[in-house]
């Protein structure tokens, strides 16, 4: 446990003194501190744009008519106004007051970051909550061996065609709606989480936090991929001998939601899923203990996927619109200490599940 | 004049055959849907392209044309990124793959330890965020008129975002390489006297990892149209100011953070509460709809078409 936790303290001791030394340089100076000449500082006043060929060309000429042989000290200022515009090292004071007015105390980036850590938790929670259902739910559904939901339809709507019951007709109905809603839910888990919320609203507060969680938990396509991880981890176990020798010794083997020896709704959704007596127990254990390691993969993904949404929506207030502002108005060393502090988040999700995996398979030794 | 009882008989008698043949019809679907379940892989390619294939169609009759060309643009750009870091992350993947495997084979710990690092640096950065730095250096690079050709911005993006996905490949390549390995045939083949460059890059890569690698390309695909698109809309939305100034290379991701884009989403919700809204969806607000279908949909079916061929593969 020790060599694991060193290992991550290392790697995160030295990202972390790399990242804070590009912080302490990229600090913007104040144009007080900046050695410039008055001259240079007026000429920085008059705001003028050295990439624009006329107002060079404009500038260069009445150097050269109004200074006479002097033109070349004034050329040499253009230059350096040329160089410190593409290299950023000389900033104006209007610059400067701009930038000064985006940046935000390190105490207010403190709290948005542990907003987003809050936020970034039970987003995780739902989301684990949600693969282990989904993921559960849809082995239930191929181990129950029902027929695709479009044969289904089809086959329903010409015995419908062919003898026309209301019975059937009701059955019909019934397939029809359960594969639009399907379709719908598709499109919903796997589309990109703006699209979800511009198709719902134009504008979003830092009042809209539960709608950022739903987001976060069900769109970008997290819950439906890593659902699908765990379907096949579980698909994998149940083909293995000791299912087939469980079987052979009596457990329940009846994948239906009904009878004696089959399964409960209540077991399937409950959060810690027991399913006593039941071959599904074991495969499901077996499988949970082996999703752990993605369980790393997934929080990157989530995190992934927050700051997508923060950005993409514009949700003032919240660390990665913080993130792309000070990006926007070129406050680097902020906007790296806030990737600082992402990369802190993935870490300790990478060190948290490692020794969850840790404590697990030492469980299982004593066991 | 005619008899109505005549008259009725004969449509009745065409209604059987119709109703025949609409049963008919309907088995040879059903036949189909079973089809599509065995062999889900061509189905969905087929469904992805007939799905894309109908909305260019209803697009080119009901879209306007300047809209038509800029949304055709966008999906021949985004398409391209996303093939070409499909290329990249493999060649970024098989290069690290091999330099970890030789400084392991040659037991060069302290460059397999640099190399561990910096692979557990990137992997511990938020891909999206990565992705939008590396944007920024790329908008700076365009300011300054370093690059300006429309072509190589694109190729630079996709180089970009294959930084960020190319782990992917790195594992899955080394996945197998160590698979292999603990199989007798990797030794055996050494003591033939047969170099580990070639039992690695021919017998395993090549000659038993070709579905995996296809699977993962089809992984990879997906992973870039889906970042490509969210840091396209997030610069769009979010850097507004400085891509006005720069203008990258339109895209689906750009094209949907567009004002007029975002009103055709909207209208969805609209939809939602005025249901008889929705012949205008089909009509009105073709562009925005079409980009977000192109986006979703195209996840849906590259998501189905990688988790059929897993499926085979665990088969």
């Amino acid at each position: 446990m020790k060599r694991i936790v060193i290992g991550h303290l290392y790697s995160i001791l030295v990202v972390s003194l790399l990242l804070l030394l590009t912080v302490f340089m990229l600090r913007p100076a104040p144009p007080a501190e900046q050695k410039i000449s008055p001259e240079f500082k007026q000429l920085q006043e008059l705001n003028l744009n050295p990439e624009d060929r006329f107002q060079a060309t404009l500038f260069k000429e009445m150097a050269r008519t109004l200074a006479g042989k002097d033109s070349s000290r004034y050329l040499a200022l253009w230059k350096k106004l040329t160089t410190a515009k593409s290299t950023g090292d000389v900033i104006s004071e209007k610059e400067w007051a701009l930038r000064q007015t985006y940046r935000k105390p390190l105490g207010q980036l403190l709290w948005m970051y542990i907003k987003f850590i809050l936020i970034f938790l039970i987003v995780m929670s739902l989301t684990y909550y949600g693969v282990q259902t989904l993921g559960l739910y849809l082995f239930i559904r191929h181990q129950q061996m029902n027929p695709p939901q479009l044969y289904q339809f089809f086959f329903l709507l010409r015995r419908w065609l062919v003898t026309p019951e209301w019975r059937t007709y009701l059955r019909l109905l019934t397939s029809g709606s359960v594969l639009l809603g399907k379709s719908l839910l598709y499109f919903l888990l796997f589309a990109p989480a703006y699209v979800v919320a511009y198709s719902m609203k134009t504008d979003f507060t830092s009042q809209s936090l539960l709608f950022l969680i739903l987001l976060g938990g069900l769109t970008n396509g997290v819950l439906i991929t890593y659902a699908y991880k765990f379907y096949h981890l579980l698909l994998n176990e149940s083909k293995k001998g000791y299912v087939r020798t469980a079987i052979v010794k009596n457990l329940h083997n009846q994948y239906r939601f009904k009878g004696k020896e089959g399964l409960r709704w209540r077991q399937a959704l409950a959060f810690k899923k027991r399913f006593k007596g039941h071959v599904l127990q074991h495969i499901y254990m077996n499988s949970a203990f082996q999703y752990l390691p993605t369980i790393k993969e997934q929080a990157a993904f989530v995190i992934t996927s927050l700051v997508i949404i923060e950005m993409a929506l514009n949700i003032h207030g919240h660390l990665s619109y913080e993130l792309l502002q000070q990006l926007l108005y070129r406050n680097f060393d902020l906007a790296l200490l806030i990737v600082l502090g992402l990369y802190w988040l993935v870490k300790g999700a990478e060190l948290f599940t490692d020794l969850l995996i840790f404590k697990q398979q030492q469980k299982l030794g004593e066991a | 004049m005619t008899n109505p009882e005549k008259g009725f008989g004969q449509i009745k008698q065409r209604w059987q055959v119709l109703r025949h043949w609409l049963a008919e019809g309907l088995r040879k679907l059903q036949h189909l849907a079973l089809l599509g379940r065995v062999h889900a892989t061509e189905s969905w390619l087929v469904f992805w392209l007939s799905g894309l294939t109908l909305l260019w169609l209803w697009d080119f009759f009901f879209l306007n044309r300047p809209a038509f060309h800029t949304l055709n643009q966008a999906f021949v750009n985004s398409l391209f990124v996303a093939l070409l870091v499909v290329v990249f992350s493999f060649v970024q993947g098989w290069g690290w793959s091999m330099l970890l495997h030789f400084l392991e084979e040659s037991e060069h710990f302290k460059g397999l330890t640099v190399a561990h690092f910096v692979l557990n640096l990137i992997r511990s950065i938020p891909q999206i965020v990565g992705i939008l730095f590396s944007y920024v250096w790329l908008t700076i690079w365009l300011e300054k008129g370093i690059i300006s050709n429309q072509w190589l911005v694109l190729i630079l993006m996709a180089l970009l975002i294959s930084v960020f996905i190319f782990l992917e490949v790195v594992d899955l390549l080394s996945e197998r390489i160590r698979f292999f390995q603990r199989l007798d045939f990797y030794n055996a083949m050494r003591v033939c006297g047969i170099s580990t460059w070639r039992i690695i890059n021919y017998d395993i890569i090549w000659k038993n990892s070709l579905q995996h690698l296809l699977n993962k390309a089809v992984g990879v695909f997906a992973s870039a149209i889906f970042l490509q698109c969210s840091v396209d809309f997030i610069i769009s939305v979010g850097l507004s100011i400085r891509v006005s100034a720069v203008n990258l290379p339109v895209t689906l991701g750009s094209l949907l953070a567009q004002i007029d884009s975002k009103q055709d989403i909207l209208a969805i919700s609209y939809t939602l509460s005025h249901p008889g809204y929705w012949p205008n969806l089909l009509f009105r607000h073709l562009q925005g709809l079409s980009v977000a279908f192109v986006i979703v949909f195209t996840l849906i079916c590259l998501f189905k078409i990688t988790n059929s061929i897993a499926e085979r593969l665990e088969k």
